[in-house]
């Protein structure tokens, strides 16, 4: 029965550098009988007794080695473009949780008796615009300082 | 005349005291650029703790009702507006020019543009598409027409979302074949009616600002497609129910 491949196929582990084409990855299907689904095979260059396989002969024959290096390369910059993708889109919903739990915290800090009811402007607004939690914690210690009378206002006194 | 308009802030705080913190937050944050603005707070008067005679300079009782907004929208004590979603805040400046942004317009929105779509959950449905986005709004309410379409807003999505008001078909049943019944929960979609079906309202003149986004960046806008065209947000939206429960 005569076997065609897909002309989608690209060897499967191949590199930039090394340029490894020891092994095809390729859709088989029957002309002659189109009841049998088509399948996925994966062919090594070199069976295990160092002969050269004959249905990855056949894929070369059938496909031409540019058509499946195209294929990979295309492949390649496909899948580098996901993973990129990916990773931008993680990135962002790190970010918005991060910035979401910012704001939350504001208002937790906001809840805190000294902070609520103090009069100290200049530190609410700094707790209020601050871009991150290290620097949300920060002038929040700050102003608790203050109130309580920990830390003394320097400029209170010019 | 448009110089002697009053010209304040609006929020809103139902149904969980989350909204009212985040509200005097939202307050605070424009008072920081702005430390004359008038603001104006309604909620419900079981949230109050006092925090509110310092920040507000204005107090105004909501219906426990989850969009009772627009309710509230339709009794601002100002003649023009900014109503603003409470669970955001104000990062820039440019907050001072919002009541410069009405060009010939009664009422301005941000919208549910094509290209950030993949931050809301619905907005096509046979009939039409979601496009206003009722997250911050500026209005002008010295024409009498827009505090009904505020009020009619309220109305009309009490009455959608209890299942009494549904838009019909031609033998009066109630068109979920053009109107899906999931768009029962949204108020895009009682203001999209109101917008496009209702001739009453058909003289007010609805504008989009202009680079919206910074307007209303919500939290889950990837920056990386710069929705604000390089300029600086000036409303960050917090939309996330994560934020709500956590507070």
């Amino acid at each position: 029965m005569q076997v065609k491949y897909r002309d989608s196929a690209f060897f499967t582990n191949w590199r930039e550098d090394g340029g490894d084409r020891e092994e095809i990855t390729a859709l088989a299907y029957y002309p002659d009988d189109p009841g049998i689904p088509q399948q996925q095979v994966n062919e090594k260059r070199l069976l295990d007794d160092g002969t050269v396989n004959p249905k990855y002969e056949d894929i070369v024959r059938q496909l031409s080695n540019e058509v499946i290096l195209k294929n990979t390369k295309t492949r390649k910059a496909q899948k580098e473009k996901q993973e990129r993708d990916t990773q931008l889109l993680r990135e962002e919903k790190r970010k918005s949780s991060e910035l979401e739990k910012l704001f939350s915290t504001k208002l937790q800090v906001f809840e805190i008796d000294e902070v609520k009811n103090s009069k100290n402007r200049k530190l609410r607004s700094l707790i209020r615009r601050s871009k991150n939690q290290p620097e949300l914690y920060a002038y929040t210690t700050i102003l608790l300082g203050l109130e309580k009378g920990i830390f003394k206002d320097e400029s209170e006194q010019d | 005349m448009s110089q002697n308009k009053t010209k304040g802030y609006l929020a809103v705080a139902t149904i969980d005291s989350f909204f009212y913190k985040s509200a005097l937050n939202l307050f605070e944050t424009i008072k920081d650029f702005d430390p004359e603005a008038k603001v104006c707070l309604a909620t419900e008067k079981s949230f109050l703790d006092g925090r509110e005679k310092e920040i507000c300079d204005y107090v105004i009782d909501a219906p426990n009702h989850v969009r009772g907004k627009m309710q509230a929208m339709a009794n601002t004590p100002f003649d023009q507006t900014f109503y603003i979603d409470a669970d955001t805040d104000c990062e820039h400046e440019d907050i001072l020019t919002v009541f410069d942004l009405f060009e010939d317009n009664d009422i301005v929105w941000t919208a549910l543009d094509e290209k950030r779509r993949y931050c809301f959950v619905e907005v096509l449905f046979p009939a039409g598409e979601l496009y206003l986005c009722g997250g911050v709004c500026l209005y002008d309410t010295t024409k009498p027409l827009v505090r009904e379409f505020m009020q009619d807003w309220y109305d009309l999505y009490v009455k959608q979302n209890s299942g009494a008001w549904w838009p019909t078909n031609e033998k009066g049943e109630f068109d979920f074949e053009n109107y899906p019944q999931s768009l029962k929960r949204w108020d895009q979609f009682t203001l999209w009616w109101l917008v496009n079906k209702e001739p009453k309202y058909a003289s007010l003149k609805h504008g989009v600002f202009e680079n919206d986004a910074r307007w209303n960046y919500y939290s889950k806008y990837h920056d990386h497609l710069d929705h604000n065209n390089g300029q600086p947000i000036v409303i960050r939206h917090y939309s996330d129910g994560n934020v709500k429960t956590s507070v």
